[in-house]
């Protein structure tokens, strides 16, 4: 039997046993407690809102909405403002009724048992604000009781979830005192302190994050995923979404128009590749002329005074390799690549006709 | 068992709550001690000797205090969670709205019976207002029901206020009104007539009227003040049952 260590930190002391609640032993957390179930099943969820105005029709902000994430799996939920992320998240964490459809949390139906269902949900906030006035023990102490966790077992409970998150240091801090990564941190702690932690949901976990915080919040959330967390998170940073996630759901308009691994999406959406051109702005004007002409007629996806980005059908293709030497030999920079997912996304939702 | 849980789980949190409260000691002080003794000596200097009135101005400086902590710290609390988002951290646990509730407004409990300790502390000293013991822990009592009657208001506020800032104001003024113009400062039976009736639909009235007939000892005519007070516990539990929901429709 594979057993998940909670703490990083070599050095801790060892908790007596018998002590902590099913699924935690010394500290550890045993995803085997539980079977392998997806921790999370939604089943084409609805929700609509009254109109706005009289006569006015009714906003679907979800449209038969269904995927499922699996433990230790990370799935990002990814699609412009007002794609019905943050309604299906909500309906997902029990602050919203579904209109149709079925949502259940660790095989609990969050509809009919939503107390049940939270027992095995943790859910982080869009730049939640912890409690400034507590201490980070205190904190995730008290989250800890507040999801029944007994006061015999609390102690030992939230010391090993403070050396998982590695916040051992920090227990007795002040939040207020806590950097912006820190406080994101200790929500992390707080959420997931519970019996029987299953699924994360996440909210834009690093928005208005510091580079290096962010790095720090990523790695937090990898250490989770190892320690068999199902994890649903949101995010607009493509490049956090290709870091961390299994596999990424993509919405526009309440609809799932994507739903796969990262590789898989991309196959699925061929959008070509791209040819990135850079340093014109060092070019002599009859080369950077030239460039001009030869660019001519190939569709630019962006461009400022110094590069340009093109759309490319095949980037293997000779055409496309013929011009990025020519651009070189002019004293440009050309790169041929395959599509980011970034790409790919910008596709899907700058077009979404043309999926359906 | 099943009922006892979440009554321990409320005094757990609330204690916790509690303790990071007074890491702001020094506004908490203003707020339960110096606003409250300083309203006392100021208004009871300008009652002369009249005992009657100083002890009305008592009254009113206990209830202010109780009103005013109950209404605006809960509804203040309430918008600062969701402004902070932790509102939502909170709905994520498995556990009551009432518990939320209740930790919200038993937390500022301990120093709102400290404050009134203190002046009643205060006015024994200053004004010869003394009490026997078993007054005191009728009053203190009497303050529990008080505490429970206004218990919805600040609720409301914090559960409705469209934004924190719209919350806070709503909050302190409700409180200022309802504390400094309801008959708590001076008898009721000084309102004119129709003034009156509309004295009588606020909480605070009775509460006034009940302090009052407990530290003048006229205990015989306190059972309609109870009654009355329970009569607003009771309706504010029923009413935030209903519109207290995690899960919005």
């Amino acid at each position: 039997m594979s057993v998940t260590d909670l703490r990083d930190l070599p050095a801790s002391t060892p908790f007596p046993s018998g002590a902590l609640p099913d699924g935690w032993s010394k500290g550890v957390f045993r995803t085997e407690a539980f079977p392998e179930e997806p921790v999370l099943e939604v089943r084409d969820l609805c929700r609509s809102f009254p109109a706005g105005g009289p006569g006015g029709a009714a906003v679907l902000a979800n449209d038969r909405v269904s995927l499922t994430v699996g433990p230790g799996e990370v799935v990002a939920l990814l699609g412009p403002n007002g794609a019905g992320k943050s309604t299906f998240l909500r309906q997902v964490a029990g602050q919203l009724c579904p209109t149709r459809g079925s949502i259940r949390v660790a095989g609990v139906d969050m509809v009919a048992s939503p107390r049940e269902a939270k027992e095995a949900l943790s859910v982080i906030p869009q730049e939640g604000t912890p409690y400034g006035g507590c201490t980070v023990r205190e904190f995730v102490r008290m989250f800890a009781r507040l999801k029944g966790v007994e006061n015999t077992e609390v102690s030992l409970l939230v010391s090993g979830i403070l050396d998982g998150l590695s916040l051992r240091r920090e227990a007795d801090t002040l939040i207020r005192n806590l950097s912006g990564g820190y406080k994101r941190r200790v929500m992390m702690a707080a959420a997931m302190a519970g019996r029987h932690p299953r699924l994360m949901l996440l909210d834009e976990p690093t928005t208005g994050l510091d580079p290096t915080s962010r790095r720090s919040v990523w790695e937090v959330i990898q250490r989770l995923r190892d320690r068999g967390l199902g994890i649903l998170l949101t995010t607009h940073y493509l490049e956090e979404a290709e870091t961390l996630a299994d596999r990424v759901v993509i919405l526009l308009g309440g609809r799932v128009l994507a739903d796969g691994t990262v590789s898989e999406v991309r196959r699925r959406f061929p959008v070509g590749g791209r040819l990135e051109v850079r340093g014109l702005d060092g070019l002599s004007t009859v080369a950077r002329r030239e460039a001009m002409g030869l660019v001519k007629g190939w569709p630019v996806i962006s461009r400022s005074s110094s590069w340009m980005r093109l759309q490319l059908t095949d980037p293997f293709a000779p055409e496309a390799v013929g011009l990025a030497r020519s651009l070189t030999a002019l004293g440009a920079l050309a790169t041929l690549g395959t599509p980011s997912l970034e790409d790919v996304y910008l596709d899907l939702v700058g077009d979404p006709e043309a999926l359906v | 068992m099943r009922l006892w849980r979440p009554v321990a789980l409320t005094v757990d949190v609330s204690w916790l709550q509690f303790r990071n409260a007074l890491r702001d000691l020094g506004p908490l002080l203003m707020f339960f001690f110096l606003l409250p003794l300083g309203i006392l000596f100021f208004l009871g200097h300008l009652a002369g000797g009249n005992l009657a009135s100083q002890r009305q101005i008592l009254v009113g400086s206990i209830l202010l205090e109780t009103a005013l902590v109950n209404i605006t710290a809960t509804a203040e609390q309430m918008a600062q969670d969701k402004q902070s988002r932790m509102y939502d951290l909170w709905v994520s646990t498995p556990v009551s709205p009432f518990v939320y509730l209740l930790s919200i407004s038993l937390t500022n409990l301990p120093l709102t019976l400290l404050s009134a300790g203190t002046l009643l502390l205060a006015a024994d000293l200053f004004f010869g207002i003394g009490l026997s013991l078993v007054a005191l822990a009728v009053v203190f009592l009497a303050l529990l029901l008080v505490f429970c009657s206004t218990l919805g208001v600040g609720f409301l506020i914090g559960a409705y206020g469209w934004s924190p800032r719209a919350t806070n104001t709503l909050a302190n003024f409700t409180g200022s009104m309802l504390g400094f113009f309801a008959p708590v400062y001076y008898p009721v039976t000084i309102i004119p007539l129709p003034w009156r009736y509309l004295a009588y639909g606020w909480p605070l009235t009775w509460g006034s009227i009940l302090l009052d007939g407990v530290i003048s000892g006229t205990n015989g005519s306190l059972l309609l003040p109870v009654g009355v007070l329970v009569g607003f516990s009771l309706l504010w539990i029923l009413l935030i049952g209903r519109v207290l929901r995690w899960r919005d429709p």
